[in-house]
């Protein structure tokens, strides 16, 4: 009796993690933390031009003094050092604690954060950064172009730190004066902003750090940033409080307090926030299925998230059944989208066909599609293909494990099992927990097909890491020369629309390939209290000048 | 007793090193490449696999890392977790006393309730029928349903008690002011964890008192002419209540390893979460120190209650 209800909670803290995913690979409530963040049509614009952040003139008049906000935060962070270990708990907090040089906005742009301005080389292999020149730390330490080239030095010169490979053509930073700092790539890359902007590559204090383990340093625990809000307190599995940073180089921050109250089940959110105890959830962890009573409520807003994310089945490219072209494009047949969406993601989701992402639109090649719904022509292809309907009933059986990651992750996979038996195929479905899951697809190869999700985003250089021969996430053995050769082309190519249509190409291969069958797009719905605004939310000016997570805006209307 | 005690404390030493194996031997076999947990990758070329296994010394052979880690064990320390790199001595220090505020509190409260409940209605018929159906209903209720139950009720509802958490995140409390709010956000998770182990005491204590009744002594006091109730209060009660006492003791074994579904609905700060928490990262020394202080403070728990039951019942002391 209570192992049911025991699944029920696990589900809750699965979900609520990244688990396993490729670093890139943002995982349902990964979703949730990360999808949004990451920009795409930025890297262009800002290839080209240097947008300039604009700060209210006043703003040392106002920090502080508008009490305290409670967040919903789902679990423990790692440590408060954002960029030595993948740590999606941390990530958010880091957003306020810490600065980058540049971030993402809301539409997965990048835009101004410590650096105020950028120019990129006609070649592509300088990129000069201009700092602003009254950010503090914490511990009152100006912050120079010294601390730029010690971060971003440390960050592709340590092994397994996440944001290296991604930044690895770095070669070196030179500081001509305090304020500025350039960087020199050892080749062009149309990616480089976007990764820069986005995980694990956060501004750390040089003085605190230099001579240092990284990974233990004791400023990990008692954090030094340049962010909006200044660390307070770490109690474990409870709460992590920050108070306002007076001397924060833009405007704001308006609260005082930000208390991250530490709730990892969904359930007991929801009451949390109908009774006044938690302000702000953009955590992605509340259920959709309870939407009608904080709508109803009154006192809430609610605002749908649309992540840069796709869900896509994944093949064994190199099994027999699966490996064979025709198989793929009779499942992809056999593939009802709008069911999925409707049974399986209970609406938080819309049918997407294309390789990449939709909210990413200027990189996404909305020609190059999976194919389409046709459960009679399904039929007839795999009685072409050679495999008839057996005599219990069907024409062959998949070996189909898939991620323990909750309810809707379990409502899929049935979905699919059935739509599949509709064309005659047969699959055993098995939920895996993260580590087993991996275990089984990646290190035993022993699977005919699962499903994945992930952000899609900074830019479409994350579908090398899918579909690159030998790349992070791309277990299923898909390999295509003429694939790798664009997108290592399109990665280097300092011309950002010849970059971006090479890319549309790769996603054209893609499709003619049927590498893998995308279906759905990820969303979920925010909640917080109507007399709070400038979260950085679909919706508020703030997401468009403000990182995901940075709370510098967020005010409380006196009511 | 001394004998006795030397001999059970003798017992112990082999039975820690047998937990200690067989605890590290059940965590590596996990299924799962802890690295790619720990950089984050679905697929990783040996060579970057390599590195990581060297890095967090998981390059060597099981026993081999088994020794390893007696060794630091022996010098009193419990490692470093390998995502966060804090000692995890602190990581497990941090969490104890809310966990044992929530553990100890629930048990004592239901060790007491389950008794008194059991003496009131064992003379009563229709009492014993109706707190014996409660407590049926009770005890087959999922943990983390009831709480949800409760948390609805006297939270959401009545809004007596707070939803969840360990104070209250809008106030910095100090002093007497933080006790009381601590012990306002204990209530609730509190009252789910006795309301289930309640009916446990309950029916052990039951049974004993029906079984302590027939004995030939209490038919003998009853022919002495002694009245009902003297017998009843004097002399069964004492007798009937020595298996409760063994479970209660039992559970304070135990009581360090948290109680991880209740933990979770009321966003409670124990052990319980860390382990759960530990086992899905596949963080193998934060696991093992949780492990070891379980297996010492069960054993504690065990060595403690005969000494206990020894004092209180002179037929162990006298056997022994």
């Amino acid at each position: 009796m209570d192992d049911q209800k025991k699944v029920g909670v696990f589900e809750s803290l699965v979900r609520s993690e990244r688990n396993g995913i490729s670093r890139r690979e943002f995982l349902r409530r990964g979703l949730a933390l990360g999808l949004s963040l990451p920009a795409a049509s930025g890297v262009i614009a800002t290839v080209l031009g240097a947008p300039v952040r604009v700060f209210a003139q006043d703003a040392a008049a106002t920090k502080g003094g508008q009490g305290t906000l409670v967040v919903e935060q789902s679990g423990d962070p790692v440590s408060f050092n954002p960029n030595y270990t993948i740590d999606d708990f941390g990530y958010p907090i880091a957003f306020n604690t810490h600065s980058m040089l540049v971030t993402l906005s809301q539409d997965v742009e990048v835009i101004p954060d410590i650096a105020e301005s950028w120019e990129t080389s006609e070649d592509g292999l300088t990129i000069t950064f201009h700092l602003v020149q009254n950010a503090k730390w914490h511990d009152g330490t100006p912050v120079t172009s010294a601390d730029v080239k010690w971060t971003y030095e440390k960050i592709v010169s340590t092994e397994g730190a996440p944001g290296r490979d991604n930044l690895i053509m770095l070669e070196s930073v030179d500081t001509p004066d305090d304020y500025t700092a350039v960087f020199n790539l050892s080749s062009p890359s149309s990616q480089f902003l976007g990764f820069l902007a986005w995980y694990a590559t956060f501004l750390l204090p040089k003085h605190l750090y230099e001579g240092t383990d990284w990974s233990t340093n004791p400023v990990n625990q008692t954090p030094i940033g340049s962010g909006p809000f200044k660390f307070v307190e770490y109690v474990a599995g409870d709460h992590i409080t920050l108070e306002a940073n007076p001397d924060y180089f833009g405007e704001g921050p308006y609260m005082d307090r930000i208390v991250y109250r530490i709730i990892p089940d969904a359930a007991t959110l929801e009451q949390a926030i109908l009774n006044d105890e938690v302000d702000v959830d953009i955590s992605g962890l509340f259920p959709t299925d309870s939407l009608a009573n904080v709508e109803a409520d009154g006192r809430f807003t609610t605002v749908e998230k649309v992540y840069a994310s796709n869900f896509y089945i994944v093949f064994n490219h190199g099994r027999d059944i699966t490996g064979n072209i025709e198989v793929r494009r009779a499942i992809g047949e056999a593939i009802d989208r709008a069911q999925i969406v409707e049974r399986g993601l209970s609406g938080a989701g819309t049918p997407v066909n294309t390789y990449y992402t939709p909210v990413i639109s200027w990189a996404n090649n909305s020609d190059a599609t999976a194919p389409d719904y046709d459960p009679e022509n399904s039929k007839a292809l795999l009685d072409e293909a050679g495999y008839p309907v057996q005599a219990d009933g069907y024409r062959f059986k998949l070996s189909f494990p898939y991620l323990a990651f909750g309810d809707a992750w379990r409502s899929i996979a049935q979905v699919i099992q059935a739509q599949l038996r509709e064309v005659g195929i047969d699959s055993e479905l098995v939920e895996l927990e993260p580590s087993a899951w991996n275990a089984r697809v990646a290190t035993d190869d022993n699977y005919d097909i699962t499903y994945l999700a992930g952000f899609l985003g900074p830019g479409p250089g994350a579908l090398k890491n899918r579909y690159g021969t030998g790349g992070g996430i791309n277990f299923w053995h898909y390999s295509n020369v003429e694939v790798d050769k664009l997108l290592d082309e399109a990665a280097s190519e300092p011309n950002a629309e010849e970059a971006t249509a090479k890319y549309k190409q790769v996603q054209a291969l893609l499709a003619e390939d049927i590498a893998s069958i995308p279906f759905s797009g990820a969303a979920t719905t925010f909640v917080y209290r109507k007399e709070i605004s400038g979260l950085p939310v679909p919706g508020d000016a703030a997401g468009d000048i403000l990182g995901f997570g940075n709370f510098a805006l967020v005010q409380r209307a006196s009511s | 007793m001394l004998r006795y005690l030397l001999r059970q404390l003798g017992t112990m030493i082999p039975t820690f090193f047998l937990v200690m194996v067989i605890s590290f031997m059940l965590i590596h076999l996990a299924p799962g490449d802890p690295v790619n947990r720990y950089s984050g990758q679905i697929s990783l070329s040996p060579e970057a696999r390599q590195a990581l296994l060297v890095k967090y010394g998981l390059d060597q052979p099981l026993p081999v890392q088994f020794v390893t880690y007696l060794e630091t064990l022996f010098q009193g320390d419990l490692g470093k977790s390998m995502l966060s790199g804090r000692p995890v001595i602190e990581m497990i220090g941090e969490r104890l006393p809310a966990t044992l505020l929530l553990t100890l509190s629930s048990s004592t409260l239901a060790f007491i309730g389950g008794n008194v409940v059991a003496v009131l209605t064992a003379r009563r018929r229709w009492l014993d029928f109706g707190a014996s159906l409660i407590g049926y209903v009770l005890f087959s209720m999922p943990t983390f349903w009831l709480g949800i139950i409760l948390i609805i009720i006297f939270a959401t509802q009545l809004d007596w008690f707070p939803t969840s958490g360990f104070t209250n995140a809008r106030e910095s409390y100090t002093g007497l002011a933080y006790a009381l709010d601590v012990l306002h956000h204990l209530a609730l998770p509190c009252l789910t964890l006795v309301l289930v182990e309640l009916p446990g005491y309950y029916r052990v204590a039951r049974a004993s008192i029906g079984e302590t009744r027939q004995e030939d002594f209490i038919t003998t006091l009853r022919a002495s002419g002694l009245s009902q109730g003297t017998i009843f209060r004097r002399y069964a009660l004492k007798n009937a209540l020595l298996p409760s006492l063994t479970l209660f003791g039992l559970s304070l074994g135990y009581a360090l390893s948290g109680a991880a579904l209740v933990e979770i609905v009321f966003a409670w700060p124990g052990v319980g979460r860390l382990t759960l928490d530990s086992v899905l990262k596949r963080d193998y020394p934060v696991l093992m120190g949780i492990y070891l202080v379980i297996a010492i403070s069960v054993m504690a728990a065990i060595l403690i209650t005969d000494i206990v039951y020894a004092f209180i019942d002179p037929r162990i002391r006298y056997q022994s």
